[in-house]
C-alpha cells in the first residue's frame, strides 16, 4: 500500500539565520492509521517539519525535496495544490488559546469547518457538531461558550473536535500537552489514543516529552540539529537506544525514584549552541566520540534486524540499553 | 506561631486572598484560603499543584507583590506584612524570585550583564568596580562564560537565559529565593542541568528556597519538604521521602499515579479547578472529584491531622479523623 505521507530528502533552511539549516535530508513515510512520534530538543527542526507538511513554511525560507500526501505531490508555490494537501491534514498546536477565535463561540467555530466539508443544511450540521463534541467528550452545552471560558484541557479538546470535523486523515499534533497539567495531560493523551484507533487516524506527534510519545506512538524519530539520528519502533527506542543522544535524552527525563536522588543525569552542553561541524553534529557533546566522528558524517544505518536505524559510528551495544 | 520574630526561615500564617470576580453574578475566586507555611532556614520547600491552585499567588503573597486580605509573613524575623514602603524596598534584596519564562523577565534592550547588575545598582551595593568583580563571580557561579555578559537576552539559549535569571536573583545575596516553575519551559537535558545547579548553589550559599512546580519528579529531586496545594489550601505536607513512600491524601495519591505510571494508563480524577464548585460551605474542597469520597465529606470540613509528629507529616482529610 502506498504511504499516506511520503517525505523524500527534505531540506529546509531559513536564510538570514546563519548557515545552519533547519532540516537536512529527511526521509519519512506515514501510513494510514500509523502513529509517529518526533522527538528532539527545542530548535532541532521538529516544528519546521510539521509546517512543511502543512505547506505553512514561512515565506522566504528555502527548501528542497519532495512531499506527497495521499499520492499527490505538495507544491508549496501553488495555492490550489496546497489547499488540497491541507484537506488531508489537521494540525493542533501547543497553545490552543492562540488557535481559537476569542470572539466567536466554539460551536460556531466548529460549524464553520463542518460547512466547508459538508454543505450548508442546518440539521446535519448540528448533528455533526454534537457528534464531534461527544467524540472528544465535551458536553453539548460547551458549544455556546467562548474560548476563554474553557480550561486549557477543554480548549485542546475543542481543537481535536475541529480536526475531526475536517475529516482529516492525518493529525499533526505539535506539543499538544506541553502547556497542560499532569492529570489533564494524561486525559488528552488517552483521548488522542482513542480517537486515533476509532477513526484510524494517522498521527504525527511532536514533543520533547518522551513519556507522551511512549503513550501514543508506535514509531519514533529522534531529531538532532535537523537530522534524524535514530528511527525505530517505540519499544526498541525505550529499551535499547543505540544512538548516544537518544540514550542521553532518555536518561535526562525527570523520573520519580524510590528515594530522593542526589544528582540528575544530563547531557553536557546545549544543542542550540553547538557550532556546525563537518562531522557528526552531536560529537561535541558525545561521550563515545572518536577522531572519526568529528570528520565524517555518519549515515543513517540499519541495525541487523532492519527495524532500528541510527546515525552513529560508535553506537551503544545492544545489551547496555536502558530498561 | 510562637515568637516568629526570633526565628530564621520563612513563617506565614493565615494567608487569605480572594481574587474579585470580573462579572457581577460570579463569586470571587479563591486564591489563598487560610494557608500556613513554615520553611526552615536553608531548606527547600517544594510546592506542587495543578494550574489555578494558587501556587503563584502564594509566591507573590510571600514577597508582598500582591496585597493580602489577611495573614502574616515573617522572613528571618522580619515582619514583611508590617513593613512600610521604604522598609519593604530595603528588604527586597533579601528575597528574590525566578520566573518560568526568562525572556519575559529580562529587558530585551539591556545586555544580560547590565540586567544582572541592576539589583545591585538599585540597592546601592558596592562601588562600580566591586560590582564588576561581583558580576564575574556570579557568571562563574552559574556556569556561564564571561564573554556572554555583553550579549542580549535573545542571543542566548533558553538554558543560558535561565542561568542569567538565577545569577540576577542571587546577585544581592538573598536569604530567601522563590523559584516559580523555573525549568518547565526547558528541554529535559537542560532542565536537569539547571536543577543540579540550583541544588549545588543552595548547598554552597545556604539560602532558603520555595520551589514551585507541577512536575513531581522535579520536586522530588529539589525539595526537602513538600506541600500539595489544591484550591488555595495545602492538603498534605511531609518530608520528601515520606510523601512519596506514604502519600495519605487521595489527591496526592492521584497526582502520584498520574506522574509515576508513565507507561501504564493511569486512573486520573479530573480536577475541576476552573469550574465553579457548588458545594455547601462546610465541605472538603476536594470532595467533588475525590475517588474515596464519603457522605460526611460533603458536610464537614476536614481539619489538620498529624500522621507523624516528627518530622511532621500532616493531612487534611476526613479519612484520618476518628
Amino acid at each position: 500500500m502506498n504511504p499516506l505521507v511520503s517525505i523524500r530528502d527534505l531540506s529546509v533552511s531559513y536564510p538570514g539565520r546563519g548557515t545552519a539549516s533547519a532540516l537536512k535530508h529527511i526521509n519519512l513515510d506515514i501510513h494510514h492509521g500509523e502513529t509517529v512520534g518526533l522527538v528532539g530538543e527545542s530548535g532541532c527542526g521538529k516544528t519546521t517539519l510539521a509546517l512543511a507538511l502543512m505547506g505553512m513554511l514561512p515565506p522566504g525560507c528555502a527548501w528542497q525535496g519532495e512531499i506527497s500526501i495521499a499520492g499527490q505531490q505538495v507544491d508549496f508555490y501553488q495555492q490550489a495544490g496546497r489547499a488540497s494537501a491541507r484537506d488531508q491534514c489537521a494540525m493542533i498546536f501547543q497553545n490552543p488559546q492562540t488557535s481559537l477565535n476569542p470572539v466567536i463561540a466554539i460551536g460556531r467555530q466548529i460549524i464553520r469547518i463542518i460547512r466547508r466539508r459538508g454543505g450548508l443544511e442546518k440539521q446535519p450540521t448540528q448533528q455533526r457538531l454534537a457528534e464531534v463534541l461527544s467524540l472528544v467528550e465535551l458536553p453539548a452545552e460547551c458549544s455556546k461558550l467562548y474560548p476563554h471560558e474553557l480550561s486549557g484541557g477543554m480548549q485542546q479538546r475543542v481543537l481535536l473536535a475541529m480536526a475531526l470535523a475536517r475529516q482529516a486523515n492525518i493529525l499533526i499534533a505539535d506539543e499538544p500537552t506541553t502547556a497542560l497539567d499532569a492529570s489533564t495531560r494524561m486525559q488528552i493523551l488517552a483521548l488522542l489514543n482513542r480517537l486515533q484507533q476509532q477513526q484510524n487516524l494517522a498521527v504525527l506527534l511532536i514533543s520533547h516529552d518522551l513519556s507522551a510519545i511512549a503513550r501514543v506512538c508506535r514509531q519514533v524519530l529522534i531529531l538532532y540539529q535537523g537530522r534524524v539520528v535514530e528511527q525505530a519502533p517505540q519499544e526498541l527506542i525505550f529499551r535499547q537506544p543505540r544512538h548516544p543522544y537518544s540514550a542521553g535524552l532518555l536518561a535526562a527525563i525527570p523520573k520519580i525514584h524510590r528515594r530522593r536522588p542526589d544528582k540528575l543525569l544530563s547531557l553536557p552542553g546545549d544543542a542550540s549552541l553547538e557550532a556546525v561541524t563537518s562531522g557528526c553534529a552531536f560529537a561535541p557533546r558525545c561521550s563515545r566520540r572518536d577522531v572519526y566522528c568529528e570528520q565524517q558524517l555518519p549515515p543513517l544505518n540499519c541495525a541487523l534486524d532492519l527495524q532500528q536505524r541510527f546515525a552513529c559510528f560508535n553506537p551503544r551495544p545492544i545489551q547496555g540499553g536502558l530498561k | 506561631m510562637n515568637q516568629p520574630n526570633n526565628s530564621t526561615g520563612v513563617h506565614a500564617t493565615g494567608l487569605m486572598k480572594l481574587w474579585p470576580s470580573q462579572k457581577k453574578n460570579q463569586q470571587d475566586r479563591v486564591g489563598l484560603n487560610n494557608l500556613d507555611l513554615i520553611i526552615p532556614a536553608g531548606k527547600t520547600f517544594g510546592l506542587v499543584g495543578e494550574s489555578g491552585s494558587g501556587k503563584s499567588t502564594l509566591a507573590l503573597a510571600l514577597l508582598r507583590l500582591i496585597k493580602l486580605d489577611a495573614g502574616e509573613v515573617w522572613i528571618d524575623g522580619q515582619a514583611i506584612h508590617a513593613l512600610d514602603e521604604k522598609g519593604l524596598r530595603n528588604q527586597r534584596q533579601h528575597m528574590q524570585l525566578i520566573f518560568q519564562n526568562p525572556l519575559a523577565a529580562l529587558d530585551p534592550r539591556h545586555s544580560v550583564g547590565d540586567a544582572i547588575l541592576e539589583p545591585l545598582v538599585l540597592h546601592n551595593v558596592g562601588t562600580a568596580i566591586q560590582r564588576r568583580q561581583q558580576l564575574q563571580n556570579l557568571f562563574e557561579l552559574v556556569g556561564l562564560g564571561r564573554t556572554l555578559a555583553s550579549r542580549y537576552p535573545h542571543q542566548l539559549s533558553g538554558g543560558q537565559q535561565q542561568r542569567v535569571m538565577i545569577a540576577r536573583a542571587l546577585a544581592s545575596r538573598p536569604s530567601f529565593l522563590i523559584a516559580d516553575e523555573p525549568v518547565s519551559a526547558l528541554d529535559a537535558p537542560i532542565q536537569a542541568q539547571i536543577l543540579n545547579l540550583l541544588r549545588d548553589l543552595q548547598t554552597e550559599l545556604g539560602f532558603t528556597m520555595l520551589f514551585i512546580s507541577h512536575d513531581l519528579a522535579v520536586i522530588q529531586f529539589i525539595a526537602d519538604r513538600i506541600g500539595v496545594m489544591y484550591h488555595g489550601q495545602l492538603l498534605e505536607q511531609a518530608e520528601n521521602n515520606e510523601l512519596f513512600s506514604n502519600p495519605c491524601h487521595p489527591y496526592t495519591e492521584s497526582l502520584l499515579t498520574a506522574a509515576g505510571a508513565s507507561h501504564q494508563s493511569a486512573v486520573v480524577n479530573p480536577g475541576k479547578q476552573q469550574q465553579e464548585i457548588n458545594q455547601g460551605p462546610n465541605s472538603c474542597i476536594y470532595a467533588h472529584s475525590c475517588p474515596r469520597v464519603m457522605q460526611k465529606c460533603r458536610h464537614h470540613e476536614p481539619s489538620l491531622r498529624y500522621i507523624n509528629k516528627s518530622p511532621p507529616h500532616w493531612v487534611k482529610c476526613l479519612h484520618y479523623e476518628n
